[in-house]
């Protein structure tokens, strides 16, 4: 007994895939060398590209065209899953190993039920009859905390919420009692407070159910209160590997030191993030030697043989010739709220924008073909200013409005009630060419940088098309000059004017989006998840480019995320959302130390915070219930259906913004 | 379409033609298309050169001539001749030009209009966009041949009205298609950047969403070329369309219907130009729809590298 329990369940040796691309083999896995144990739990970090889903992939038996395993093995308690002619290891998977995807709704069938999907499951693999199946798939629904189990058994998957998607997902995984669950991001597709839902389910399965867990995630955060043991993963290799307390207390491979600097956290504030300078290489031509080496700064001439993959201390290896060494500064010190003051603060400011009782209705039509157009509100009653040269930000979850704020401001949507006033000046109702004058003073960044750039345009065109289409230049080469200034002022090398975004790796392509929204020198800017997109090693680059255009330019922003830690970051105010209006606004310092409404608390305590000792120290609030569909607000306060607070007035009264101290305003009947 | 060689993102190289053809020499199927297509626009160009005879002349001495290799068969008609003694080689290779005539500029007229039409419903939405597409769907409903026959009937046939009844027929599948595709491209960021940074409609639609629709254009032009060969084809045999003393691969095909116990190749070459047009088209569209479909052509390219290493390990 002993000794099975010493053998790993999976071990995965000298794994290598390749795919074949017109441009050449793209290596995705590089020699990965892994082991996972009974009962454990194992973090797979690293950033897009770096080969963390792939592994995933493999071990599922899930690489297709134009992917291949080139070499290596996977071994599931000793039998191999590669080089497998018989077929023995095919009930391994699905069975044995169960598979948790990132997004829920596409993995599911949306023409089954979902208690039909589970059962199939049952059916399938462990030959249960229907009548049999059909009473498991109500214990399995229980056991995913999906309340009133026989009523969502005979749902679709688009009747339920994200969060109930992937229980549901979770519940068909376990149906097999897996003796290991691969979850690939799940909760990246997730809100805040429901991911912390879900994490608390993995970790409570694991304990019940004896199961190990391969969790592969791009969030320090998620990982921190969740895990035994991390891999880190960088261009297709894992560069270091241990225990999740020693990994974050000393990490020793520079790319792990720099991007646990580069995350912004919850829980304490520098003045600047460490931002890791490059992006992660492209796999089709990776660098001579250490992959990271280019990004490296205290790479040396020994770099250019790759390092291997040492044992520094038990449990712990490292691959760098220089691991230990401090890669990065040490952080500029804590600073005390009171160093950085908001504009709004000083006396005589008067705001840039103004919102007062902002609403925005959305239509959409009954079904069927006669069905008329209904109101759907998106927003009501918001109000809010923005100094010069200040940042609010603005946070909620998915279906708070927060985006929709950000383009009723722009005049992008139409406003259905209240005012918007640019300058002093009332914009609600602009139309026509004084609308496109005004809109040259304020601009949009966006979530996207992928999709925001026109693939087919230069560079050099895309930063110049709003100095056209204002008769600023008559043509793009006119402006060559001053696009180049604006180029070096996003950080963007100088040979960037004639190359298509394709050629530009995310971060570099926000940038260009950055360069053509300063291009008609703007006051004000709506940043819409600039960084949500973005790799966690670069996301620091843009936050730490946007306080430096700030602070050179004076431009104000609405800053519109969904991750408090890079809002407390950024930000001077904070703004809470909560599905359509706003619950909470104060300056960032008073809303992230002593939050007030009860909403406030719940998302602060959900975030997790990258750091395993302090994250497990944590109370924890974890409301149940899910974010209210738009269509279908509750009366009262949005949020009496979660809040532990609520009594009956909350259920039919709204509350309103009320002024608690100096700034802070916050829209509870309780606190 | 970047080779190895180039550096990754420079504009203004020169188009990889030779890359380009390697891909499409891996496809067979294709490069045989291609060919027919080539041969037949040759021919179609060429005809007045490379014809023997007259495809209208009458040699009423000669008629019915079977093709060269059959017993009565003579090397002065290498496909025979028909009842009059028309040369069926010649009939063949000038009805290539109405065919072809035909096709390209019905597709360019019902093109150029549905893309207009789609493009207005995609762009404004609201009523404009009601009215055309429920425009669309009724001449969806409305049974094509039915309108070709009134039009024809008070108009009178010939090869203009028949281009202009053909492209009022076929027009909607590309408003549909333009309509669908804008819709998409107007949801996307860039042309919401675009819009914020105040582009003027015209230039959005010009400079940042047409560019999405021509490869999908030009694969449904291509595939809907042959819809209009074989509708040319129906209405000349019908009476319909080309008229006498001009030629088309239709037309031959009814002249030859009463003789087909007799004279079988009076129908069998048109029929088969017609046939092996439209198959040719088909192969090399599709090989052209995978091509202008990035992932696609990605999948394409790992198969075929798949294959080739399972030949090579086999033949170790």
């Amino acid at each position: 007994m002993d000794m099975r329990n010493e053998a790993p369940l999976l071990e995965i040796d000298g794994l290598e895939v390749e795919f074949d691309t017109r441009r050449g083999v793209v290596r995705g896995l590089r020699g990965v060398d892994l082991k996972i144990g009974r009962g454990e739990t194992l973090a797979i970090v690293g950033e897009s590209g770096s080969g963390k889903s792939v592994t995933a992939q493999a071990v599922m038996g899930l690489i297709d065209v134009p992917g291949r395993i080139a070499r290596g093995d996977i071994r599931w308690m000793g039998q191999s899953l590669v080089d497998d002619p018989k077929g023995d290891g095919r009930g391994v998977r699905g069975k044995e190993i169960a598979l948790v995807f990132q997004d829920p709704m596409t993995s599911l069938n949306p023409l089954m039920k979902v208690g039909t999907q589970i059962a199939e499951v049952l059916t399938r693999h462990l030959g249960m009859g229907d009548e049999e199946a059909r009473i498991r798939v109500l214990e399995l629904l229980e056991a995913v905390g999906i309340p009133a189990p026989p009523r969502r058994a005979a749902q679709y998957p688009h009747e339920l919420s994200g969060g109930m998607r992937q229980r549901v997902m979770i519940a068909m995984a376990i149906a097999c009692e897996p003796k290991l669950l691969i979850a690939d991001e799940p909760t990246t597709a997730l809100d805040v407070t429901i991911q912390a839902q879900v994490l608390e389910l993995i970790a409570g399965l694991q304990e019940t159910l004896k199961l190990s867990v391969l969790m592969i995630t791009h969030d320090l955060g998620v990982v921190a209160g969740l895990c035994d043991r991390i891999a880190v993963m960088y261009a297709g290799r894992i560069v270091e590997t241990g225990f999740a307390d020693e990994i974050f207390e000393r990490p020793e491979h520079p790319y792990t030191q720099g991007l646990i600097r580069s995350t912004p956290r919850l829980d304490d504030r520098t003045e600047r993030l460490t931002a890791i300078d490059g992006s992660p290489p492209n796999m089709l031509v990776p660098p001579a030697g250490c992959a990271f080496r280019p990004r490296c700064p205290v790479a040396g001439p020994d770099c250019e043989i790759e390092p291997p993959l040492v044992t520094t201390l038990p449990g712990k290896s490292v691959a760098c010739w220089r691991s230990g060494t401090p890669a990065w500064p040490a952080p500029t010190g804590h600073i005390a709220a009171e160093v950085r003051t908001s504009p709004s603060e000083l006396p005589d400011v008067r705001p840039i924008l103004r919102v007062r009782d902002l609403g925005v209705d959305y239509e959409a039509s009954t079904p069927g073909f006669w069905g008329r157009m209904r109101k759907i509100s998106a927003l009501k009653g918001v109000s809010f200013d923005v100094f010069p040269g200040e940042t609010l930000g603005l946070v909620g979850e998915s279906g708070s409005g927060k985006s929709t704020i950000g383009r009723a401001v722009l005049r992008r949507l139409e406003a259905s009630e209240g005012r918007i006033f640019f300058k002093g000046r009332d914009i609600t109702d602009l139309k026509g060419e004084a609308l496109r004058q005004t809109r040259r003073e304020m601009q949009l960044i966006f979530q996207d940088p992928y999709a925001s750039l026109n693939p087919r345009m230069r560079v050099l065109d895309i930063v110049a098309e709003p100095l056209i289409v204002h008769g600023l230049i008559r043509k793009a080469e006119e402006g060559r000059e001053e696009i180049g200034e604006l180029l070096r002022l996003v950080g963007l090398p100088k040979d960037a004017h004639d190359r298509l975004p394709y050629a530009f790796s995310g971060g570099q392509r926000q940038r260009i989006g950055i360069a053509r929204a300063l291009a008609l020198k703007p006051d004000f800017i709506v940043a819409d998840e600039p960084v949500s997109a973005l790799d966690v090693s670069v996301r620091a680059q843009v936050v730490n480019l946007l306080q430096d255009l700030q602070q050179e330019l004076g431009i104000s922003y609405l800053f519109i995320a969904h991750d408090l830690s890079v809002v407390r970051h950024i930000s001077h105010r904070v703004a809470i959302l909560y599905s359509g209006r706003m619950v909470e606004i104060a300056d960032r310092e008073t809303l992230y130390r002593s939050p007030c409404h009860p909403y406030t608390e719940a998302l602060l305590s959900a975030v997790p915070v990258p750091h395993p000792a302090t994250q497990r120290a944590r109370k924890r609030l974890v409301y149940r219930g899910d974010i209210p569909d738009v269509a279908h607000w509750p009366s009262g306060c949005h949020f009496h259906g979660r809040c532990p607070l609520a009594d009956q007035r909350c259920s039919i009264e709204v509350p309103r913004l009320t002024e608690r101290s100096p700034g802070h305003w916050v829209a509870c009947w309780h606190k | 379409m970047t080779s190895l060689a180039s550096p990754a993102g420079a504009v203004r190289k020169p188009w990889p033609f030779a890359a380009l053809l390697a891909e499409l020499w891996n496809d067979k199927a294709a490069v045989a298309g291609l060919s027919v297509i080539v041969l037949l626009l040759l021919a179609a160009l060429l005809a007045p050169w490379i014809a023997p005879y007259d495809p209208a002349a009458q040699s009423i001495a000669s008629r019915l001539t079977p093709p060269a290799w059959l017993p009565r068969g003579n090397l002065e008609h290498l496909l025979g001749t028909d009842q009059l003694g028309r040369d069926v080689l010649s009939r063949v290779l000038y009805g290539s030009r109405a065919s072809l005539l035909v096709g390209v500029s019905v597709v360019t007229l019902a093109g150029s209009f549905g893309v207009v039409l789609g493009l207005l419903a995609g762009f404004n939405g609201g009523r404009v966009e009601a009215m055309i597409m429920r425009l669309v769907d009724v001449q969806v409903a409305f049974p094509g041949l039915l309108l070709i026959l009134l039009v024809i009937s008070v108009v009178g046939p010939g090869m203009g009205t028949l281009i202009v009844v053909l492209a009022c027929t076929n027009w909607m599948i590309y408003a549909r298609m333009v309509r669908a595709i804008v819709l998409g491209v107007r949801q996307s960021p860039y042309v919401e950047a675009a819009e914020m940074i105040g582009c003027t409609a015209g230039r959005v639609i010009f400079r940042h969403v047409l560019p999405n629709l021509t490869s999908p254009l030009i694969t449904l032009g291509i595939l809907e070329f042959t819809n209009i060969m074989l509708a040319e084809a129906a209405m000349s045999f019908l009476g319909l369309g080309i008229q006498p003393p001009a030629t088309s691969w239709g037309l031959d095909v009814a002249n030859g219907r009463d003789y087909v116990f007799v004279a079988w190749w009076l129908v069998t070459f048109p029929g088969l130009a017609i046939a092996a047009t439209v198959l040719a088209i088909n192969l090399f569209a599709n090989w052209l729809r995978v091509t202008t479909d990035p992932q696609e052509r990605e999948k394409r390219f790992a198969r075929a590298m798949a294959a080739e290493r399972r030949r090579r390990r086999r033949s170790r």
